[in-house]
């Protein structure tokens, strides 16, 4: 169970390459939220009731729901449907994934007794996510997806802590939680400001900027 | 046994094609034609005599039946059902391989030698999409080598056991490749329409348009037995070691539902644009990229 998790959780990484509808990377994201519980469930350790909450909360609560209807209004607002301007076509997209997540193996697998890893498909999906989301940050245009690319990463980071942490204080996932709601709120407001002055959210649009 | 073997190779096929027609015409609320229409059809251009342009060389004479004969070939190395491959010798994997790409091979020769432009374009693109196919069908032969430590087909495909996880998640995830490799290599909707006569959209079908009569036929009915060998390769994976009995109708259910999935795809989804089908093939590359991967990762290439 635990293995085709992390399996779905890679092919979702990989489906952020092959679309350029803003709403399906909204809806992957959400997805991911929910693997990420289920994961979080099936190697759940303590059976204490306040972290049992608290993982329902970031994983379901954060991730699935709050994030992705924050973005879904940004979307709304801001007319957007389509990461027309992408500046690498799908194709490239799909084999920079296959690399990425190739490098991410091979890491894993040169790591793994150094590191003692337990399980090195997990590391190496982890690993290979937070490049993932750092791909797309570097090789979209449009704001919301740099967006969705930091989730992206950030759900690596989550996925990474699990597979070398055995458990994280509960006052660090709080404030990483925190952080990316943050993130998330401010950049909404950011891009519909700046709708308003270019009426586009393209990151080239503030190259232009003049006194 | 060998009887079994030569009726499944002959009528299963013709009956796949059928089926897949006959699914369409459900889809469009048609009565549909019988399910054995191309049995009728290849038939009927058996009977028929044959057109050949004076531009073209021997070599167009000659590839469709070395078309045919290498998928007539590389169908020996499957088991259908139960039965033991006609032939199988270790590291054959690789001959099957190579035997189907020497079929398409000449049928790019075939196209080029026509000098049409628009089979010269239907030729380039088959080359491109065979550059993306085999090293994805390599690939999960491969992994399936690793996995069950064996070079044949027939062993491989008989030491398969669900009993591990992860060699389920495997066979589940090369299932899932083999048929995308399927309707690729079938020429069948998103990746190719085999209904199109639009020649600017064609791959398969623009390649063939000077073929006809007895030629035709052998080719319409290699495609049709390459889909079955794809489905033959699925339902060993699930149904060998199930005995005779069970493993033949395991072998014609499979057939039944790619037949079913493929023609709903052709009833519900639009041909892919040209620039569109190699993120397809590349998607095919990268799964089997990935079982690749949880073999090495989570057996270190030993069982």
């Amino acid at each position: 169970m635990y293995f085709l998790l992390l399996i779905l959780f890679a092919f979702t990484v990989i489906f952020f390459s092959f679309t350029s509808r803003i709403k399906e990377y909204v809806n992957a994201l959400a997805f991911q939220g929910i693997i990420l519980f289920f994961i979080v469930i099936v190697n759940l350790k303590t059976s204490h009731l306040l972290s049992l909450i608290f993982i329902l909360i970031e994983t379901i609560g954060f991730k699935t729901i709050l994030i992705p209807y924050i973005l879904n209004r940004v979307i709304y607002e801001n007319e957007i449907s389509r990461e027309v301007d992408s500046g690498v076509s799908n194709f490239f997209s799909i084999l920079a994934m296959i690399f990425i997540f190739s490098f991410g193996f091979f890491v894993s697998y040169v790591t793994k007794n150094n590191l003692n890893l337990e399980n090195m498909f997990h590391f190496g999906i982890s690993f290979s996510s937070i490049i993932a989301g750092l791909y797309i940050i570097l090789t979209k245009k449009r704001l919301i997806t740099h967006i969705i690319g930091f989730m992206v990463f950030e759900n690596g980071i989550f996925l990474f802590s699990l597979s070398v942490v055995e458990n994280m204080p509960l006052v660090v996932n709080l404030g990483i939680l925190l952080e990316i709601f943050m993130i998330v709120f401010i950049s909404g407001f950011f891009i519909s400001k700046i709708k308003e002055n270019y009426n586009d959210d393209n990151i080239d649009s503030l190259t232009d900027l003049k006194d | 046994m060998f009887v079994i073997y030569l009726v499944l190779i002959f009528i299963v096929p013709f009956v796949y094609a059928g089926v897949i027609n006959y699914i369409k015409s459900l889809w469009a609320g048609r009565k549909g034609q019988s399910i054995f229409q191309p049995l009728f059809d290849f038939i009927k251009l058996l009977k028929k005599g044959e057109v050949i342009s004076k531009r073209t060389s021997k070599i167009f004479q000659v590839s469709p039946v070395i078309y045919f004969c290498s998928v007539l070939i590389s169908s020996l190395f499957i088991p259908y059902g139960n039965n033991v491959s006609m032939i199988s010798f270790d590291g054959d994997f690789i001959i099957f391989m190579y035997i189907l790409a020497i079929g398409n091979f000449f049928m790019i020769l075939s196209a080029l030698d026509t000098g049409s432009s628009f089979e010269g374009m239907g030729a380039s693109r088959e080359a491109i999409f065979s550059i993306f196919i085999e090293p994805s069908l390599f690939l999960i032969f491969g992994s399936f080598v690793f996995l069950t430590r064996n070079t044949n087909i027939l062993d491989i495909l008989e030491s398969f056991n669900f009993s591990n996880f992860y060699s389920s998640v495997v066979s589940f995830m090369s299932i899932v490749g083999i048929l995308m490799i399927l309707v690729s290599e079938g020429k069948r909707v998103p990746v190719d329409d085999p209904q199109t006569h639009l020649e600017l959209t064609m791959i398969h079908e623009v390649m063939i348009l000077d073929n006809s009569g007895i030629d035709l036929g052998l080719i319409n009915y290699a495609t049709y037995l390459k889909m079955t060998v794809f489905n033959a390769i699925i339902s060993s994976i699930l149904f060998i070691q199930s005995g005779l009995l069970f493993s033949l109708i395991g072998f014609l259910i499979v057939n039944l539902f790619s037949a079913i999935i493929v023609g709903t795809i052709e009833s519900i989804f639009a041909r892919f644009k040209i620039n569109y089908i190699p993120q397809w093939l590349l998607t095919i590359l990268g799964i089997s990229i990935f079982i690749v991967m949880i073999i090495l990762t989570n057996f270190g290439g030993k069982i």
